[in-house]
């Protein structure tokens, strides 16, 4: 099922959870432990939204409102990759 | 004989704690598991006349060797020896508690499950058949709300049934591979006695769990050491097998309702996110959020500032006139505090309506979608999709738009981002715009204001494809977006975003615009003796000097040019400085006027162009530097930017005059 998850991200390069549990007919708390376990496990790596950067944006007014999560985002690992390509 | 022994082990926020207290009542004790920090809460309870121990161990979500509170749990479970274990689980999140489950039943223990909390299952309309769940999970599950003590004592009986019969066997199916594997590593253990069961160790080694893997070589069998490798990895085909037990297991035995919430997301999504609609309805989403922002926050709320601004500048100015305040004090506060930064404050009503608009599509999900929908775009041009990420941070200010391509790991894909960031029409634009629209196009302030945005995305775009196919040459990388569900947006989480965007907006006018205003306004008045604000003025001079550079773009005087030279140390100073040098004390309207004077419709498009490409502030510029650490790359962006803003403007105002606008 985690190989099927993987799999599915790769194909459609989209995450969307809700998608995943209905076109792999899994319930959505299973999907979202699944990214937990690809995640934790080396398959899947969350991209971190940048910091602020307190030598940089001390002194900015904009500080508070730039660095938002617009989206978040994940990439697939050396790891996975090689599960996948295998 | 001694008392029986129950081991409670559930996940956090399943109720467990509550289960043990319904079970011991004042009956227990605290202190700590030997050599760790970990809590051991036990006590007694009577079923039947005769007493019994119960042990709560630890909330864990799995049973690895990832914390202590994991360790202490598994290593109770499998030396402290219970007679039985009571598996909390919370009904209303089944799925991800049964994980704890498969690992239970994978030590050779018996289990009884507390369904607890069915009472809020019920209410979300989680329906269970307990017959076929617990015939799919090989075990006794018993309902409960250990809140009120209900289904407590049906726990305990079936947990009392259980205690001393044999073990079930382990129902998961691991399949072939896994099982041979298990069984060499087995083969090779016998020879020595253990403290956990064969069959547990050889999964957890086939699993890689440190911990057991650093036990048994210490036992001797070095050989385990091998299963770390990653590739040995059979830790991801175990979990997996796991998981299509629990699935397999809940299948028959749990129904959801449908989510509204999934299916709308589902339904809404099969628009927006649509091959061929995506992007066309992108556009007309931020063709609204212009309309109305043009529409409430300039006709309607702007003139209102305007009003008070030029009020408050008719009030202070007598005032100090009053109280007979230096002549060139009374200047200064006249044309350069409310004729420059006036002129620049005014648009806070503007800046405030398109932020909290901002503000309720990114709270809402949809800025997720349209960072999707161009990502297909952003593909085919061969970019990397989260540079629309970077594009869309952008539309704030600059800076941040820059900042966050650091989350490209990819170096080419990076600095494609970072180069043509500066394109994105930052926030501080917004008042250049809004004068030029009120001057020449206010019955087509939304679209006007749109067709800017989207320009700038167009030429960014195109940009990016010219690096990717000569500076920056390679393959993208590669990343996966996440498409949350769509939610109401909280009213906490748009005023916020609109305050942080505002006052960074106020902020930035009262310190570093006010500084650059008050140095424009001495250079429009030095050398003293000339007439302030002329073209004698060190200011006018500038401008008269740069002029000769924007006539083929239709605005070759000195004022527009100074205005654009005084841009580069921030953006906002451009509007400040065309208010003094046109309207002095009188903004507003009268600077609209001034402006009608001496520009056309076509020039004015041409200028607001060029204020839209041309060399970003000197901040981005300084980020430019800070982020490629190269003084190469900020010369080069400042540059490169002034240059396509320029032959855009020329170009805007020599095809629009052949087309026969004026």
């Amino acid at each position: 099922m985690l190989e099927e998850i993987l799999r599915y991200i790769e194909k459609t390069g989209v995450i969307s959870k809700t998608q995943i549990s209905r076109d792999l007919s899994m319930p959505l708390n299973l999907v979202e432990l699944g990214f937990t376990e690809l995640t934790r496990m080396g398959f899947l790596e969350k991209d971190q939204p940048q910091s602020c950067s307190p030598s940089l944006c001390g002194g900015c007014t904009f500080a508070k409102s730039c660095h938002k999560d617009l989206v978040s985002s994940y990439s697939i690992t050396e790891k996975g990759q090689k599960l996948i390509n295998n | 004989m001694g008392k029986k022994t129950v081991a409670l082990v559930g996940n956090p926020n399943s109720g467990k704690t509550t289960f043990f207290n319904a079970l011991t009542g004042s009956n227990q004790r605290v202190g700590n598991w030997p050599g760790v920090t970990v809590e051991k809460k036990e006590g007694l309870f009577k079923y039947n006349d005769q007493e019994y121990r119960v042990v709560d161990l630890p909330g864990t979500y799995s049973l690895g060797a990832y914390s202590e509170d994991e360790v202490v749990a598994r290593d109770f479970i499998l030396t402290g020896d219970p007679d039985v274990v009571i598996n909390v689980v919370d009904a209303t999140n089944i799925e991800r508690n049964l994980y704890l489950t498969s690992q239970l039943l994978e030590m050779g223990k018996n289990v009884v499950i507390a369904l607890n909390m069915v009472d809020e299952a019920d209410k979300l309309k989680i329906r269970f058949d307990l017959k076929k769940l617990s015939k799919g999970l090989n075990m006794p599950v018993v309902p409960t709300v250990a809140a009120h003590g209900k289904g407590v004592d049906e726990v305990i009986a079936e947990a009392v049934k259980l205690m001393d019969k044999t073990p079930i066997e382990n129902p998961i199916v691991y399949g072939d591979r896994i099982e041979e594997e298990r069984g060499l590593i087995r083969d090779k253990l016998r020879s020595k006695s253990l403290k956990y069961p064969l069959d547990w160790i050889s999964l957890k080694v086939l699993e890689g769990d440190e911990d057991i893997i650093s036990y048994l070589v210490e036992e001797g069998f070095g050989w385990a050491k091998d299963y770390t490798s990653d590739d040995l990895d059979f830790e991801l085909e175990l979990i997996d097998k796991r998981y299509e037990f629990m699935h397999r297991s809940i299948k028959d035995g749990v129904q959801r309702p449908i989510e509204e919430a999934v299916t709308l997301t589902d339904k809404i999504d099969k628009v927006v996110t649509n091959k061929y609609l995506g992007i066309p309805i992108f556009a007309l989403i931020m063709f609204l959020v212009f309309q109305i922002t043009f529409a409430v926050g300039e006709d309607l709320l702007g003139e209102m500032a305007a009003g008070l601004v030029e009020s408050l500048a008719e009030s202070v100015a007598g005032l100090l006139v009053a109280i007979n305040a230096p002549q060139w004090f009374v200047a200064f506060v006249a044309e350069g505090v409310f004729g420059g930064l006036g002129a620049v404050v005014e648009f806070v009503p503007l800046i405030t309506v398109l932020y909290l608009l901002m503000g309720l599509l990114e709270d809402s999900g949809y800025m997720a979608r349209a960072a999707y929908v161009m990502d297909n775009l952003m593909r085919k041009l061969g970019l990397q999709g989260k540079t629309f990420v970077s594009m869309i941070v952008g539309f704030g200010c600059n800076v941040p738009g820059i900042m966050s391509t650091r989350t490209l790991d990819n170096k080419k894909d990076r600095m494609i981002a970072l180069l043509i960031n500066p394109f994105m029409s930052c926030g501080a634009k917004i008042p250049i715009y809004s004068v030029f629209i009120a001057a020449f196009f206010p019955k087509n302030g939304g679209l006007v204001l749109f067709s800017m945005y989207f320009l700038g995305i167009i030429v960014a775009l195109i940009m990016g494809k010219v690096f990717s196919k000569t500076l920056f040459k390679g393959e993208s990388s590669y990343f996966i977006m996440e498409l949350p569900p769509y939610r109401i947006p909280t009213l906490k989480n748009v005023l916020r975003n609109m305050w942080d965007n505002v006052s960074g907006f106020l902020k930035r006018a009262g310190t570093t615009i006010f500084i650059v205003v008050t140095m424009l306004w001495i250079l429009a008045r030095v050398p003293f003796g000339v007439e302030p604000f002329s073209e004698s003025s060190i200011l006018g001079s500038i401008g008269h000097f740069i002029s000769p550079i924007f006539k083929p773009a239709g605005f070759g005087t000195w004022q527009a040019s100074v205005s654009l030279f005084a841009g580069i140390p921030a953006k906002e100073a451009v509007i400040a400085t065309l208010g003094m040098v046109y309207a002095g004390v009188s903004e507003g309207a009268a600077l609209e006027n001034a402006i009608r004077l001496h520009f056309t419709p076509l020039s004015a498009v041409s200028y607001m162009v060029m204020t839209l490409l041309y060399t970003p502030c000197v901040s981005v510029l300084a980020t430019v530097k800070k982020e490629t650490n190269s003084y190469k790359w900020m010369i080069f962006t400042a540059l490169y930017t002034f240059f396509i803003g320029w032959v855009m403007a020329v170009l805007v105002f020599q095809v629009g005059g052949l087309l026969g606008f004026s």
